[in-house]
């Protein structure tokens, strides 16, 4: 019985694997197509006020407009950059969340600040953070590397304080110092658990950016939304959202790729 | 005859009144293991066994050097030892492999420690992983062996720091009954071939009994070895000598002294 069913199920669950997409992947796009088909639908049969709101293929002309004049490149490359050097100085929360993480004394000590200063909305300190570091670059990159340094440290710690305690003993048991239980048991223990935090990172990093361009600045993502906004170009504006938003999906699918890579043992 | 020859010589492991307290003066105080005293040579297979809870796994520990003993001395061929080192290897229960590091890397673990040569690690790595027929799987990562496959790991890890006394901390108890027959098996030709010198833990008599040239019974808590029993069934064993009649009499032997333990500890309201 049940070997006439596996000559059976075989060669067609092998021809479906030929021609089919993944489900991950087939089932939100027809998702995403019913969304787009009805907000179309609505925006033709006059359901939408275009000064409130707009609908997909008025979106969609905008953004076809400013790729060809080449204006979201700009915009996309100063916002970009601040994002690239905000979140490289971040990363210093990596090697900080490993410390706190293992010895117990310095997560005593400082622990409570950086839990504070985490739940805190960083975000309300922009205007200081502009008085500080003025109207340029420095300090957009600065509130992005506020709003990001703390999620992957957090993690970090966590991952440490996660490592399996049967595994460090192996370690110590062969002879391990302290800079190779890091290397070997700690660090690679903790990986999964850094991935998670600059994956969180990097929404809050796109935020700080945005938020910060807005209230102050003349370039970059944030700030040509607030110029559309204020000219009451809801398609343009909502254009640039959207490149935002496909921004995000795509690192986060980036870093996606990038644990697999860099965590191999974890693919089950 | 065998006893008089070794009895002369230094032994390759000797611990003196072993007290491990934890907690020590809190109201939680537990006092782990009281006054252990042993002397263990080369080439001995050496069991130890005891209700749960006596205090196995802590004497393994304290041996090794993972533990410090509240009082006492131990002794590698008539050195004392201050903590883990080279000398004792440890195979873990759970078997404490890098999930990161494929086989080759996690037997290779306590060479790349102590900083040997690549040209030695290799040569030594690829030795052992054969020796526990593990060739061609060098590659693979834990998650993608066997229990037994990677306790095989555990125990090459072991083996290629090639330390004096191999310690096993009830390597096969997370391994199922039909892998675990054929591993004892295995590890005692290893042992044979290699000459190595082992102190095992386990909780099972059968298998002490089967690997073993010398079983230490421990007491329930506070620990103490409270017998030794010499098992004088003549090496190489295969699972066959587990039909020996003396076989069944030793394991009796063995049962009738752990019972009065785990009734004592029973009584104590703990098992």
């Amino acid at each position: 019985m049940e070997k006439v069913e596996a000559t059976i199920n075989v060669p067609s669950s092998s021809l479906k694997k030929r021609k089919k997409v993944p489900q991950s992947v087939s089932y939100p796009v027809v998702t995403l197509a019913i969304i787009l088909f009805v907000w179309e639908l609505c925006g033709r049969f006059n359901l939408i006020d275009p000064f409130m709101f707009s609908w997909p293929s008025k979106i969609f002309v905008e953004a076809q407009d400013f790729f060809a004049t080449g204006e979201v490149f700009k915009h996309l490359a100063v916002s970009g950059m601040e994002v690239g050097f905000g979140f490289a100085m971040a990363l210093i929360g990596i090697p900080i969340g490993l410390m706190m993480g293992y010895w117990k004394k310095l997560e005593l000590a400082f622990d409570p600040f950086v839990t504070a200063l985490y739940t805190t909305p960083m975000i309300a300190l922009t205007p200081l953070f502009v008085l500080w570091f003025g109207l340029e670059t420095l300090s957009k990159v600065m509130m992005v590397f506020a709003l990001s340094i703390f999620p992957i440290l957090i993690n970090t710690m966590a991952g440490v304080k996660m490592t399996e305690v049967s595994l460090i003993k192996a370690a110590r048991s062969y002879g391990a110092s302290e800079r190779q239980m890091f290397k070997e048991v700690i660090f690679p223990s903790a990986i999964p658990f850094i991935i998670t935090g600059i994956r969180l990172a990097i929404g809050r990093a796109l935020i700080a950016v945005v938020v910060a361009e807005m209230l102050a600045g003349n370039i970059g993502i944030g700030y040509a939304i607030r110029h559309a906004s204020e000219l009451f170009q809801t398609a343009e504006y909502l254009a640039y959202v959207v490149v935002l938003m496909v921004l995000s999906v795509l690192l986060t699918e980036l870093l996606k790729m990038f644990e697999k890579k860099l965590a191999p043992w974890r693919d089950r | 005859m065998m006893e008089t020859v070794v009895k002369t010589k230094t032994p390759i492991l000797q611990f003196d009144s072993l007290n491990v307290i934890y907690n020590e003066g809190e109201p939680n105080q537990v006092h782990a293991l009281k006054n252990v005293s042993g002397e263990i040579h080369e080439g001995e297979f050496i069991s130890i066994i005891g209700p749960s809870g006596c205090g196995k796994s802590t004497l393994l520990h304290t041996l090794d050097g993972l533990l410090k003993a509240t009082s006492g001395t131990i002794f590698v061929n008539g050195s004392p030892v201050h903590g883990p080192d080279g000398d004792r290897a440890m195979v873990f229960q759970d078997f404490a492999l890098m999930p990161w590091q494929t086989v080759y890397q996690n037997v290779a673990f306590g060479l790349r420690l102590a900083g040997k040569k690549e040209s030695e690690i290799r040569d030594k790595v690829m030795h052992y992983i054969k020796m526990v027929g593990l060739d061609g799987f060098e590659q693979k990562y834990p998650h993608q062996l066997s229990g037994g496959m990677k306790q095989r790991v555990g125990i090459a890890r072991g083996f290629a720091v090639e330390p004096k006394v191999l310690l096993m901390d009830e390597p096969f108890s997370a391994i199922d009954e039909q892998t675990r027959e054929i591993m004892q098996e295995e590890v005692l030709k290893i042992m044979l071939n290699e000459k190595k010198t082992v102190v095992f833990i386990t909780h099972s008599i059968d298998e002490a009994v089967f690997l073993s040239s010398r079983i230490f019974l421990m007491s329930v808590r506070p620990g103490q070895i409270v017998e030794e029993v010499k098992i004088d069934i003549p090496y190489p064993r295969t699972l066959e000598t587990k039909s020996l009649p003396e076989y069944q009499e030793y394991k009796q032997v063995i049962w009738d002294h752990l019972k009065g333990e785990v009734r004592r500890q029973y009584r104590k309201g703990e098992a």
